[in-house]
């Protein structure tokens, strides 16, 4: 009896040690499988770290996000976060000037960088053996920046260049921006993201310098690693070149609220003789934004602008053709947001014309409620295009940065999929009556 | 007491030391020795892909499949052999015309319903022409494959190539070339094929606005009748799929398409330039110029194919090439400089493209051909350059191959010029084996020093500073006006 409840117990044991391993084995596999969810560490100088290995190919790519922005910019300070962009490539303290970009052109890897209102992501993809590389000039950028005063001076002239040669290709440049201060009337929010000329030439570099220290620091930045990389080998990589970097104390983020904010309608017309054609943008502020309502509002963009065969295409581009340029969507800045739309046309009737047809579709959204047929077909574009953001190894390490900013899983990206299925009809006309209201902005650019 | 003032000694002079190098570190903290020098990369990874695999099926229509697991689309290809050397001589332009007529009504579906359709299986469609074959690309969510093919097969094999669709696409072409025309890269460019390939099919890539005007509804049916084919095409998958689940669901879709006769084409073999020669394209009020110089080579292995990548990245492959160095950083004469390799059937395309100032054209020109001088006629290049030009070749292809779209193209170009399977295999080795040798030889076989050279920009300022050459000028649509002497005004 003795002998048989010992062997009952030892093959009870057996299976449950069966079942543990065959649930690791089959949690192992699912996240080695697309879209390859990332893991989190934390360094002791508070730097977070995500891993998301798996890749076809011998590639590796590295993103480092920085909480900075327009967002957390002072008054006298504006434009400071686009310069500090800049210098960022100006060389550190064991790299040269443009060094970081021609050390990952030459091994033939690619690099960019991200910029958006509360986030900068510096991303580089590179053939897997070159890992360490990637992690000796991040760590030097975050570390030592050379933030020298010729390389401040020449840095602040080439963006009042890049401002001014902005401002000279794109005609409508300065008319989006009234729309903007109309729009998000208190500072920091209607700043660009290209940044400003007005205050670059004031800052000192000390104030430079000390930007930097606050918010190029450890615990005020993520290090995303993703594609075909070894997680003990790549550990020990964050341990030798980031431990030792001290973690800083930067400052969260204090934005004035909206909420409160009286807003009325506003129509400006603006113009002058040089603008190729007439014009509009059209914004509704969302000053009241939940997380819980960007799912819906993403449809509404896939519904009305995105795709050939979105409502606003189909009627202004391809049956009606009276516009040359349609844009918009939505646009979040910290907690608050709006969505916008841009139409020009030849000609003042065409606009005009134009203007009536946006007016319907916004109204018809409103009060007839979207048939599944194409609200299935917005959901599976935007299914699309999210798993395209997983699908290269830095467009997932972008991705997966800009999902941790946001409070969104890292471990289980596909929940943000869900979000968007479950999006039912009287979502859309819910939310399209809440925010697609007579508060509105309308900026009407015409050819004076 | 001795013992211990030396040890108060050893004490302050520790307390020194720290507080010197936190004193003298930038950012207030020391430096560790390992951060003053890139490090070694780890061991090279071998590049293990999955050999591309296919079949024929019995109308003709070959299936090719590159099998990547867990992929959440599919990419499917459909590649005929009707690019723009296939459209008649007297009709330039009717291979692009036919290509992006599909897609854009069948016997069922309008335009509309086309496209919705596409989105609703969350999908993108293009349809483009190359010199040697039409591409036409549908990428969709992976548990849509099967839609997916059923929805190419209406385009294929029912299409309705209906007056009214027909005109709208002329006036799309042509408009689109309009605004091309002002486009200096886009003009020199095409002028260059025009010149390059005059006796060979290849030019007529380089067709014009009057072309498009002259080609007729019934030309794009009898070419499409001629050329759109299964046993004249191929369709590649990239998903996660096997070649025997592919072949199955194209020989479902496409089963009812016929194998027909085709009137074989050959491709005769173009012959480089061997005098200089200069066209210009007159763009009045462009205050720079920009350069088209290139000629064609003919590799006659991968190991002279590789060794002419090598010769082009070392001459302006990156901003950190001779080239650039040379006239952008060094002389200050162009905005940029860039050299570029295209392979093409029996040939290869090799092309340096410039933008410079108008007033150092004719420095900026000799000095390109000083450039490419040095490097296959002087001396041979440094090992270190070589060495360099390896590294990047062979870590940019997996780089570029992440994306589906440039996959899809290697993919077809080894299928169309018949790359095999070994390409993948050996890449690593041929490039590793490569010595500067091989890089002189194949510089010193090719013409690259009897350039074609083509020029967009304001003919008055380019004339006072191109004085020693003859130059032919072009309009526009790349018609012939006439020729200026060396020096000679008009």
């Amino acid at each position: 009896m003795k002998g048989k409840n010992w062997w009952e117990r030892s093959l009870l044991l057996w299976n449950l040690l069966f079942c543990l391993l065959l649930a690791a084995r089959i949690s192992l596999l699912a996240a080695n499988r697309f879209p390859y969810p990332g893991q989190t560490h934390k360094l002791k100088n508070g730097l977070t770290i995500i891993l998301s290995p798996g890749s076809y190919f011998p590639i590796v790519a590295l993103a480092v996000g920085y909480r900075v922005g327009p967002l957390y910019e002072k008054p006298e300070q504006a434009g400071i976060s686009y310069l500090m962009e800049n210098l960022m490539f100006q060389g550190s303290q064991n790299v040269g000037r443009m060094q970081h970009i021609r050390y990952i052109q030459r091994v033939g890897g690619v690099l960019n960088v991200l910029t958006s209102y509360d986030r900068m992501i510096f991303y580089q993809s590179l053939p897997s053996h070159h890992l360490p590389l990637v992690f000796w000039l991040e760590s030097d950028r975050m570390a030592r920046l050379s933030l020298t005063r010729s390389a401040i001076q020449r840095e602040i002239m080439a963006i009042v260049d890049e401002i001014n040669f902005r401002h000279s290709r794109d005609p409508y440049l300065e008319y989006e921006e009234l729309f903007n201060r109309l729009l998000f009337p208190q500072f920091p929010y209607y700043l660009p993201l290209y940044g400003t000329k007005n205050n670059l030439s004031s800052l000192s570099p000390r104030e430079i310098r000390q930007f930097y220290t606050r918010f190029f620091c450890p615990r005020n930045a993520v290090i995303c690693v993703t594609g075909n990389f070894d997680e003990k080998t790549t550990l020990a990589l964050f341990q030798k070149y980031f431990s030792s970097i001290p973690g800083g104390s930067p400052p969260s983020l204090e934005l004035p609220s909206l909420e409160n904010q009286q807003f009325q309608k506003v129509e400006r017309t603006v113009g002058k003789e040089t603008i190729p054609s007439p014009a509009i943008f059209l914004g509704f502020p969302l000053y009241t934004l939940q997380s819980k309502e960007l799912p819906v509002l993403h449809l509404i963009e896939y519904i009305l602008l995105h795709g050939q065969s979105s409502r606003l295409q189909k009627r202004l581009l391809v049956k009606e053709r009276v516009v040359l340029r349609l844009s918009g969507g939505l646009e979040t800045r910290g907690q608050v947001g709006a969505f916008k739309f841009f139409l020009s046309s030849t000609n003042a009737t065409a606009l005009a014309r134009a203007k009536r047809i946006l007016w319907q579709e916004i109204n018809k959204l409103k009060s007839e409620a979207i048939k599944e047929a194409e609200l299935t077909k917005a959901k599976r574009l935007y299914e699309k295009d999210f798993l395209q953001n997983f699908l290269t190894a830095s467009s997932r390490a972008v991705t997966l940065i800009d999902y941790f900013f946001s409070g969104k899983s890292v471990t289980a990206p596909l929940e943000e999929l869900k979000k968007i299925q479950a999006v039912t009809p009287s979502d859309i006309a819910g939310i399209m009556n809440r925010y697609f209201t007579n508060n509105y902005i309308l900026v009407q650019v015409e050819i004076k | 007491m001795r013992a211990k003032e030396k040890s108060y000694y050893s004490v302050f002079f520790f307390l020194l030391t720290v507080c010197l190098s936190l004193f003298l570190a930038p950012q207030g903290f020391p430096q560790e020795k390992f951060r003053k020098s890139p490090p070694s990369p780890f061991p090279l990874p071998l590049l293990k892909l999955n050999p591309v695999e296919s079949t024929t099926l019995t109308n003709g229509l070959k299936v090719a499949v590159f099998s990547q697991k867990n992929l959440p689309l599919t990419h499917i290809e459909l590649i005929i052999m009707a690019g723009e050397r296939h459209s008649p001589d007297s009709l330039p332009g009717l291979a692009t015309m036919t290509t992006r007529m599909i897609g854009r009504q069948t016997r069922q579906f309008s335009q509309e319903k086309i496209q919705e359709t596409i989105e609703s299986l969350g999908g993108n469609f293009q349809a483009q022409t190359y010199l040697d074959y039409s591409r036409i690309t549908l990428e969709v969510l992976a548990e849509y494959t099967d839609e997916a093919l059923a929805l190419l097969k209406q385009m294929i094999l029912w299409p309705s190539f209906n007056q009214r669709s027909f005109d709208s696409l002329k006036r799309e072409i042509y408009y689109e070339l309009v605004r091309k025309s002002v486009n200096p890269e886009f003009l020199a460019k095409r002028l260059l094929f025009q010149l390059l390939f005059a006796d060979h099919p290849y030019h007529k890539i380089a067709f014009s606005r009057d072309d498009i005007r002259r080609i007729q509804l019934k030309d794009v049916k009898d070419f499409f009748t001629q050329l759109y084919l299964p046993n004249n095409s191929q369709i590649i998958f990239i998903g996660d799929l096997d070649l025997k689940s592919a072949a199955k669901k194209t020989s479902h879709a496409f089963f009812t398409w016929k194998k027909q006769k085709l009137i074989p084409s050959t491709v005769p073999s173009p012959q480089p330039a061997v005098k200089m020669k200069i066209g210009l394209i007159d763009l009045p009020q462009r205050n720079d110029v920009t350069i088209f110089l290139g000629n064609l080579v003919f590799p006659q292995s991968w190991a002279e194919t590789y060794a002419y990548s090598v010769l082009s990245h070392i001459l302006g492959g990156t901003p950190y090439s001779r080239l650039f160095l040379r006239l952008r950083e060094m002389k200050g004469y162009s905005y940029y400089v860039f050299s570029e390799m295209e392979i093409l059937k029996n040939c290869a395309l090799f092309t340096i493209r410039a933008r410079v100032r108008p007033e150092v054209l004719e420095e900026s020109l000799q000095e390109i051909l000083a450039v490419i001088r040095e490097i296959i006629v002087n001396k041979k290049i440094a090992n270190y350059e070589l060495e360099q030009a390896k590294s990047f070749l062979i870590g940019r292809l997996p780089v570029e191959l992440e994306s589906l779209d440039n996959l899809a193209f290697r993919l077809t170009s080894m299928n169309i010029y018949g790359y095999g399977n070994e390409y993948w295999q050996k890449y690593y080795s041929n490039i590793m084996s490569l010595t500067p040798d091989d890089v002189f030889q194949v510089g010193q076989k090719s013409s690259l020093l009897t350039p074609v050279i083509t020029l967009t920009g304001n003919k008055e300022v380019i004339l006072q500073n191109l004085k020693s050459l003859d130059i032919d000028l072009y309009d526009k649509n790349g018609k012939f006006l006439y020729t200026l002497r060396k020096g000679e005004k008009k």
